[in-house]
């Protein structure tokens, strides 16, 4: 399965490498420019974009690795080691200009990370459902899907926010974030189980 | 006991209610080169991703090296090269020898080396760079580094030019020098196969027209040209395609000395693959 990690990590690095430096230079500059924290959450999102994006890279070796003796579930699982390892490059990422910014502008690293794992939570949550999903019915339709859900869930939250007062529940938030964190890792992993588990179904039944 | 190192019964695979294979049935024995010859779509591609577990038979039995193509202890004696199957462009054959070291047991990195060398393959080149007859060299050197029982090949030397088609038959021939390795090729460069195959199987719109040693083949069919009303004069069990030709007919027989007895006057000549499949495709219009 080594190896199967290794191909997925040299296709997302020659497939994405320039493209990344350009968007992690440009990033870092808005961040201090507009003095906001939001770039360097959105690195953790991009980089499970790119990796899920790498699905439509290799149709040829999908066929080949599928003939090869391994199994379905380490070609499954080849897949999401590789996007955990991008999006930890993009923790990485935002954990160094977090750091940068804390440093020129004040403000508490700790929150700060703390932040960092939510939006790494749900980043990698989204990453392991679009996986199955991309392999299925292609990355488009993948990523077209996932956005009427963010449409639908935001849109809710605003039509909701109008006729209730919900800043009651941002408190709740902040106060209660350390419980937060402690859930979303378990329904990370929860998710990245059945995900996976998934994803190995599909490798199963394909064919080519 | 020499059990084959394919066996395959029955078998049936179907795409959107099109039958692509229709009920096969064929043995591939270790030591030898078994080849599939049929023209675009007659369903060896199909049939042989099916062999690999790369499709599922909708009805029929595989054996792979004696146990189910799904099973992926088995198919680590068994390296395929299919034409659209490869490693992604980017990567460099020292990249591809770091991924094959880490998939897949057995695997020789001084024999791929030495392959390398021998293909002249330029190992810090990303593959997307190769051509055609380079990336296939490649995927043969991936293959044989494995130092696999069957090689199982998908139109090796389509797209390639004389020189590099002789290069990599070369290759195929040194592979065999082991008894106990076999070859499933698929082609339709009937050249290629009478230089190596052993048994040809021909198939034609998913099912087997006919399953013989090359021997067999020249021994058993012949081609009869002469006029219309001598081939009407042929027995019918005797005919088993006939063409319309711009100087005369001509028919693929069985039973080559007893046609020349019959038609004395016919030129009942050997018949080459080309010819045979020429026919064939053409049976219906016999």
């Amino acid at each position: 399965m080594r190896g199967l990690i290794l191909h997925e990590l040299y296709t997302m690095k020659y497939a994405y490498a320039k493209n990344l430096l350009l968007v992690g230079v440009l990033y870092a500059a808005l961040t201090f420019a507009m003095r906001m924290e939001f770039f360097a959450y959105m690195m953790i999102w991009m980089m499970g974009f790119y990796a899920v994006g790498s699905v439509s890279l290799d149709a040829g070796w999908s066929r080949f690795s599928k003939a090869l003796p391994v199994r379905p579930g380490q070609l499954a699982g080849a897949r999401f080691a590789g996007a955990a390892a991008m999006q930890l490059l993009g923790v990485a990422y935002a954990m160094v200009l977090g750091a940068a910014m804390c440093a020129v502008n004040g403000g508490s690293y700790g929150e700060y990370l703390q932040v960092v794992a939510l939006v790494t939570a749900i980043a990698f949550s989204v990453t392991c459902i679009l996986l199955p999903c991309s392999l299925k019915w292609g990355v488009d339709k993948a990523r077209n899907a996932l956005m009427l859900v963010f449409v639908a869930f935001f849109g809710g939250i605003v039509l909701i926010s109008r006729s209730y007062d919900l800043s009651g529940l941002e408190v709740w938030l902040e106060n209660s974030l350390e419980g937060v964190l402690a859930v979303s890792a378990a329904a990370v992993l929860a998710i990245c189980a059945v995900c996976w588990r998934a994803t190995a179904g599909i490798y199963e039944k394909k064919e080519f | 006991m020499n059990e084959p190192s394919v066996s395959v019964r029955n078998l049936t695979k179907a795409f959107s209610g099109r039958r692509v294979v229709d009920d096969l049935s064929f043995d591939v024995h270790r030591g030898e080169v078994f080849a599939l010859l049929g023209h675009n779509g007659a369903g060896k591609t199909t049939l042989l991703r099916a062999i690999m577990g790369l499709a599922r038979p909708d009805g029929g039995e595989i054996a792979l090296l004696g146990g189910s193509p799904r099973d992926a202890g088995c198919r680590a004696g068994a390296a395929a090269v299919f034409e659209d199957s490869f490693f992604f462009g980017g990567l460099t054959t020292n990249q591809i020898e770091r991924v094959m070291r880490g998939s897949v047991p057995g695997w020789e990195r001084a024999r791929y080396e030495l392959l390398l060398e021998q293909f002249e393959l330029p190992p810090d080149k990303p593959v997307k760079e190769f051509s055609k007859g380079m990336r296939m060299k490649l995927n043969l050197a991936a293959a044989l580094a494995r130092r696999p029982r069957l090689l199982v090949l998908d139109e090796p030397t389509s797209g390639l030019d004389p020189v590099a088609r002789g290069e990599l038959l070369d290759i195929l021939m040194e592979f065999m020098q082991d008894e106990r390795c076999g070859i499933l090729i698929s082609s339709h460069i009937t050249s290629d196969l009478d230089q190596i195959a052993d048994e040809i199987a021909y198939l034609h719109g998913g099912e087997m027209m006919f399953q013989r040693t090359r021997v067999e083949l020249q021994e058993e069919m012949a081609v009869a040209r002469c006029s219309a009303a001598q081939l009407d004069a042929l027995p019918e069990e005797l005919v088993i395609a006939r063409r319309r030709g711009f100087f005369g007919d001509a028919a693929l027989v069985r039973e080559p000395e007893r046609v020349r007895a019959l038609l004395p006057g016919a030129v009942v000549e050997p018949v080459g693959l080309d010819e045979m499949m020429r026919f064939y495709s053409g049976r219906d219009e016999k």
